[in-house]
């Protein structure tokens, strides 16, 4: 059978023969690809072939290329690359011959040629490609059919492309798209695949916006593409897409266009009755609001910093408000009666227009839609209700509380009437408004004058329909803590609170919730467990026996959900089990922290048994039960303290497993944080079990299949360890001091911010650290133990490194705090010979920020580090030289200086960032 | 041949395709969004948090350095010059004031650019609404005064943590007012960095956002007024001294206008008695007219020190003479001003 045939067959209803030519095409494939590739494109590029085939070949051509995999993707282009020069000459000229004989669409020539431009300009390999494709456009005599699919290359290339390799071309790829898209351009293809490539050029021609001329030809080309006819609806669309995009990229050159066009083209959008049109209409207001909600951040942060901000809001969208809030209401009453959880569409896309303009607009929004929410409220039809409870609801977060709380009051009345709506989506939509109230105006929501008759209704609610019921349990989490802050107790625990006489009916309603047979709608379950530890977190000392009998109610569950394990069959069975674990794991922990120690004390056996048991059964199954085990335990062994030595050697098999799963990193780090928490409760008695611990913390330290995130914790834990065991410790202080120098010299991309916070973490585990050893050999009695002298030759790299810190300007606050307690317990533990180290300007500053902060425990840490300091040179006899130099300590005692590069060699720690 | 286009149109893409129309619009999420999380991974982030916070409270323990609250260290008694370091924690709210320095050296460019505000009898205070509460310190830190009060932070139920406000303050008993003369805080944003003009003018329109200060009730029940500043131009000097004060003045506070919020005394904040004008500032000596709030009978009247000291000066009245005596008074001078604003009456 020859290439045509086979590829014909690969749309052949005949699934035999379907198979055996996608098997022919993939064994050619894996002989000699080249060759292969070269036939495709002779097949796609001969108008003689069947429009099948040479649609076949085209994408058999294209998936030798790309992939949505992007380590895939890499490997292609690389194979691509690889291959034989002429033949690949040849392929391009093959598929850009295509372009425009194709009677199909979209053009399958037009993806080819960016698939190969795609691997080959990066690499500089096929020059000219983009001059050749513009002057497919914009040659004057070329067919409808060249232009259109020509531009579909270009906006698929500007798509996928890096932008970084386009900015040269930026000018002939603009110029072509714009010729494509002139008011006299008579193909609406051609438009329209201009448009698009319009829309996806946008990221790399700000050199273009940034000149004047050729900003007001482009914009004036856009607005021109929104106001084509009715028939041309997919390149209105396009338009206005860009304008939604050039509003987010380009947002401080619009002002002069948004008078004169950009308002009245977008509010004839949002009217429209085509509903993609009216949801770009509508996204544009909604990407107004976030660029100024973004300004208003930047605005404080300046005045903050006491200089004028960079870039600065126009206020469009205050201004804009008074037109836009009524088209938008109206848009609230289009909603679909029976609604697809994931459609979107004009009226949800109002929903959260509105609710970013209360954002952006704040107190300004209150009066524009006050009118509609009075006159529409009782309604007689559910569409207009329910646009008015949904604009209520919106516009709850954004104006000031305290002109909202009375507006608040007044409403609630008639929403706990609507909870009982006769329609569902008002019943849905007032759940949420409730819920909202609950959380953004707590007060407002605990007004006692109708209190009571919420809560029935909302306990009345957790009968209705899932996503109803949800929200509703929301609104339970809520209002659990706004009345357990309203309090006026300054104690822990309140005696009792306004909840307190309902606690139980709410607390047994959310339990039967979750056992509801619909509770996996809407995430229903979760919700209730979720208000559920909500309400144990945040009870009052008279809801205690309440509480009690919940833990015993969550075990009960907790064991039958073990028992089941052995009939789960399906994979969705098993999702669900594990989520149930997971949950009724959290929940125990919840009620764990609210119990008193004694009551913990008699279930403790309990409570162990079945988590080691859940870790049993759940061992290579599920990291996010086994993660929420680990931490149960965690709540456990804080409560239990020196109590819990009795489950140490039945616990540390799964403590080393956890510590041991690299795999799933998140239980990793839980076995991680457990460790800490095992030493501040066993203190010296977790003496024993160190070696083990030990090794595998450095184990996973040097291993560079461990998630980057779990590193700093292990550095804060040696301090942990350092400071339960004391003097102990000096066993592991060579190789913890020398992993410690390797991770505080780490060094990380600048540009990327995730990046610098792992970093800031880094240090601070470090920091964390050599505090707890320090202070862990130290003792802690009033005399300084001579331990701690097996410390002193890196007394001077130590400062040294929070000098480092100091100097970086993207420390952060926590790391302020730490550096300067640290400072303070090497003063007070290495006394005055110490005294000209801390006296550097850089160490002076940095504790002075420290002074400075706007958080205590900074404050607080930085002053006594200070005093400490002040007061050993009073006690020494005056200040001793500011320049450290003078001094008889070296500053480095170890081989390079903080900031030099790392890994010379061998490496105990790999921090790289990986995985 | 349907299946076809369909396969070249859904399966191109290299990258992830942004507006991809087959998967969930972006915004879909902020649909009815419910806030509160109790996921996994935020418990699993309130666990290291708390962890974190268990490992800096012991490490706190062996400091000696109670984790709680540093507020409730302004309570214990003011620091001495030498310290007793042993058990002392370090007082938090000494020396946050800016004070001034007598305006014996008129600065030649007094008149574009220092702004001057009449202060009243009183004593100055440091100001702290957080937490829910507010506080009031002298100078020196001691905490003299704990009350509601309708600033942000300032009362129960009304703040966030965010919210916390600074204020700089004469307190007058008589009429249970505080007199803000200046800023350093509002609503959890320093603005000691920023120059006086934008502190007073912050000052001004903060306060009057939040009317319910003016206003006196159980949960405020000082009043707060911020007092006004107005330009120095001689005639400007006059022209407010002619206005009727409802406090019985003390004198007049000259702020440059470029100057941070900075602690302790500052050149760049210069004080002066009325009956000091017409010697220093060569405007004639004022008649105060006063219309006080409150019966001025209950008003302690104490605040007069100084006589010698301000007898001295009335001697000199050109710039180079009143340096020559400035340097050789100095002593003198930060001797009165301490006085000035020390404790003259305490509060019950």
């Amino acid at each position: 059978m020859d290439l045509i045939q086979i590829l014909e067959k690969t749309v052949s209803p005949d699934k035999n023969e379907l198979d055996a030519a996608q098997q022919f095409l993939e064994e050619s494939a894996k002989g000699n690809l080249p060759q292969f590739i070269l036939a495709l494109s002779k097949v796609l590029a001969d108008p003689g072939n069947s429009q099948v085939a040479r649609m076949a070949a085209g994408l058999q051509l294209k998936n030798q290329l790309t992939s949505k995999d992007p380590t895939m993707q890499v490997q292609y282009q690389q194979r691509w690359l690889s291959m034989d020069m002429n033949i690949r000459a040849e392929i391009k000229n093959n598929v850009l011959q295509t372009l425009g004989t194709e009677t199909t669409r979209p053009s399958s020539a037009a993806q080819c040629v960016a698939g190969i431009a795609c691997a080959e300009v990066p690499h500089n390999q096929w020059p000219g490609i983009i001059q050749h494709l513009a002057a497919n456009v914009t040659t004057p005599g070329r067919t409808e059919q060249v232009k259109e699919a020509t531009l579909e290359a270009i906006g698929y290339i500007c798509q996928d492309m890096d932008p970084k390799h386009l900015q040269s071309e930026a000018n002939r790829i603009l110029t072509a798209i714009v010729q494509g898209m002139r008011k006299e351009e008579p193909s609406i293809p051609v438009k329209l695949a201009a448009t698009n490539a319009l829309l996806n050029s946008l990221e790399f021609t700000k050199a273009n916006f940034d000149s004047e001329n050729e900003r007001h030809f482009i914009m004036q080309v856009v607005c021109e593409a929104t106001q084509c006819e009715e028939t041309q609806v997919n390149v209105k669309v396009a338009a206005l897409q860009s304008l939604v995009k050039i509003m987010s990229l380009y947002y401080q050159y619009m002002e002069t266009y948004m008078g004169l066009a950009l308002f009245a083209i977008t509010v004839e959008a949002m009217k429209s009755e085509v509903d993609e049109v009216a949801l770009q209409g509508i996204e544009f207001w909604s990407t107004v609001c976030d660029e100024e909600v973004d300004l208003a951040i930047e605005a404080s942060e300046a005045m903050e910093q006491g200089r004028p901000p960079e870039h600065t809001s126009k206020f469009y969208a205050k201004g804009a408000l008074q037109y836009l809030v009524p088209i938008l209401m109206l848009t609230l009453t289009k909603q679909e009666e029976f609604d697809d959880d994931d459609d979107w569409n004009p009226c949800k896309a109002a929903g959260v227009c509105l609710m970013l303009l209360a954002t952006c607009c704040e107190d300004d929004v209150v009066k524009p839609v006050l009118p509609f929410i009075q006159e529409h409220i009782k309604n007689t039809d559910w569409r207009f209700r329910d646009a008015a409870v949904m604009t209520f609801g919106s516009i709850l977060e954004g104006p000031d509380p305290t002109t909202l709380k009375p507006m608040v009051v007044a409403a609630m009345p008639m929403l706990i009437e609507l909870l009982k709506d006769p329609s569902v989506v008002v019943r849905d939509t007032t759940a949420w408004t409730v819920g909202r109230v609950c959380e953004l105006l707590p007060e407002a929501a605990i007004d006692e004058s109708y209190l009571g008759q919420l809560l029935t209704s909302l306990v009345e609610g957790l009968d209705a329909e899932p996503r109803v019921s949800a929200n509703v349990c929301w609104a339970f989490s809520s209002l659990a803590e706004a009345a357990y802050d309203a309090t006026e107790s300054q104690e822990d625990e309140p005696n009792t609170y306004c909840l307190s006489s309902t606690f139980e009916v709410i607390v047994h309603k959310l339990l039967e919730t979750t056992d509801r047979q619909d509770a996996g709608n809407s995430n229903l379950r979760s919700a209730a467990y979720e208000a559920l530890m909500e309400l144990v977190k945040n009870s009052a000392r008279d809801c205690y026996v309440t509480v009690q009998k919940t833990s015993l109610v969550v075990m009960d569950r907790l064991e039958r959900v073990l028992q089941l394990e052995a009939a789960v069959q399906t994979s969705s069975d098993r999702a669900q089990i594990n989520d149930l674990q997971s949950l009724l794991c959290a929940s125990l922990q919840a009620c764990l922290r609210r119990m008193r120690p004694e009551d913990t004390r008699q279930i403790a056996d309990r409570v162990m048994t079945m988590i080691i048991e859940m870790l049993n059964v759940s061992k290579g199954r599920s990291g996010g039960v086994q993660e929420d085990a680990l931490m149960a335990v965690g709540t456990l062994v804080e409560v239990l303290g020196t109590d819990f030595m009795k489950y140490m050697e039945a616990f540390k098999p799964y403590l080393a497993l956890g510590l041991g799963n690299h795999a799933e990193y998140q239980v990793c780090l839980a076995a991680v944080g457990l460790v800490g928490d095992i030493c501040r409760a066993l203190s010296t008695h977790v003496t024993p079990y160190c070696n083990d611990i030990m090794q595998l913390l450095l184990e996973n330290l040097a291993n560079d299949s461990v998630h980057r995130s779990v590193k700093p914790q292990i550095l804060s834990v040696f301090g942990d360890i350092a400071l339960a065991i004391g003097p102990e410790f000096k066993g592991y202080l060579k190789v913890v001091l020398s992993t410690l120098q390797q991770a505080s010299q780490a060094q990380v991309d600048k540009s990327d911010y995730d990046m610098i916070d792992y970093l800031n973490e880094l240090r601070e585990g470090c920091l964390e650290a050599y505090t707890g050893i320090v202070q862990g050999l130290k003792g802690d009695g009033n005399s300084i133990a001579a331990d701690v002298a097996e410390l002193q030759p890196h007394v001077a790299y130590i400062i040294k490194f929070i000098e480092h810190i100091a100097k970086d300007e993207d420390h952060s606050d926590s790391n302020v705090a730490c550096g300067s307690g640290l400072l303070g317990d090497l003063v007070t533990a290495f006394g005055n010979e110490i005294i000209p180290l801390v006296e550097t300007q850089t160490i002076q500053d940095f504790l002075q920020e420290g002074r400075r902060s706007k958080t205590n425990k900074t404050k607080t840490l930085a002053t006594w580090a200070t005093k400490e300091i002040r007061k050993l040179k009073s006690a020494w006899g005056g200040s001793s030289s500011t320049d450290c130099r003078g001094s008889h300590v070296s500053p480095y005692p170890a081989s390079s200086a903080p900031n030099g590069h790392v890994n010379d060699g061998e490496s105990a720690v790999d921090l790289s960032g990986s995985a | 041949m349907e299946e076809l286009t369909s396969a070249l149109a859904s399966s191109f893409s290299v990258s992830n395709v942004p507006n991809n129309p087959a998967a969930p619009h972006p915004r879909l999420a902020q649909y009815k969004a419910k806030s509160h999380d109790l996921a996994q991974s935020e418990r699993r982030r309130q666990m290291l948090d708390r962890q974190k916070k268990q490992r800096q409270d012991l490490a706190n323990l062996a400091r000696r350095l109670a984790e709680d609250d540093w507020e409730n260290w302004s309570t214990e008694e003011e620091e001495e010059e030498e310290m007793d370091y042993t058990r002392k924690r370090p007082n938090l709210y000494a020396n946050q004031l800016m004070l001034s320095e007598w305006l014996v050296d008129v600065p030649g460019d007094l008149e574009e650019e220092w702004l001057m505000v009449v202060c009243p009898v009183g004593k100055r205070n440091l100001l702290v609404a957080a937490k829910g509460t507010t506080k009031a310190y002298t100078k020196g830190g001691f905490c003299v005064n704990c009350f509601p009060s309708a600033l942000p932070g300032g009362r129960k139920r009304s703040y966030s943590a965010k919210e916390y406000t600074i204020l700089d303050t004469i307190f007058c008993e008589a009429s249970r007012t505080f007199y803000v003369l200046d800023i350093m805080c509002w609503k959890g944003h320093p603005v000691y960095d920023s120059e006086t003009d934008f502190r007073f003018y912050w000052l001004q329109t903060k306060l009057q956002e939040e009317p319910d200060v003016a206003e006196r009730s159980k949960t405020n029940p000082y009043v707060f007024v911020a007092l006004k500043n107005s330009p120095c131009q001689r005639l400007s000097i006059q022209q407010r001294l002619a206005e009727t004060f409802p406090y019985e003045v003390d004198g007049l506070l000259f702020y440059h206008k470029r100057t941070h919020y900075t602690f302790g005394s500052s050149p760049l904040v210069g004080w002066l008695k009325p009956h000091m004008l017409p010697d220093i500032l060569g405007i004639p000596a004022p008649t105060i007219t006063v219309v006080p709030a409150v019966d001025a009978s209950v008003m302690d009247t104490t605040h007069e020190s100084d006589e010698d000291d301000t007898e001295t000066m009335e001697t000199g009245n050109t710039a180079r003479k009143k340096k020559g005596r400035r340097r050789r008074k100095k002593g003198g001078l930060e001797k009165m001003e301490a006085e000035n604003s020390t404790e003259m009456h305490s509060i019950q």
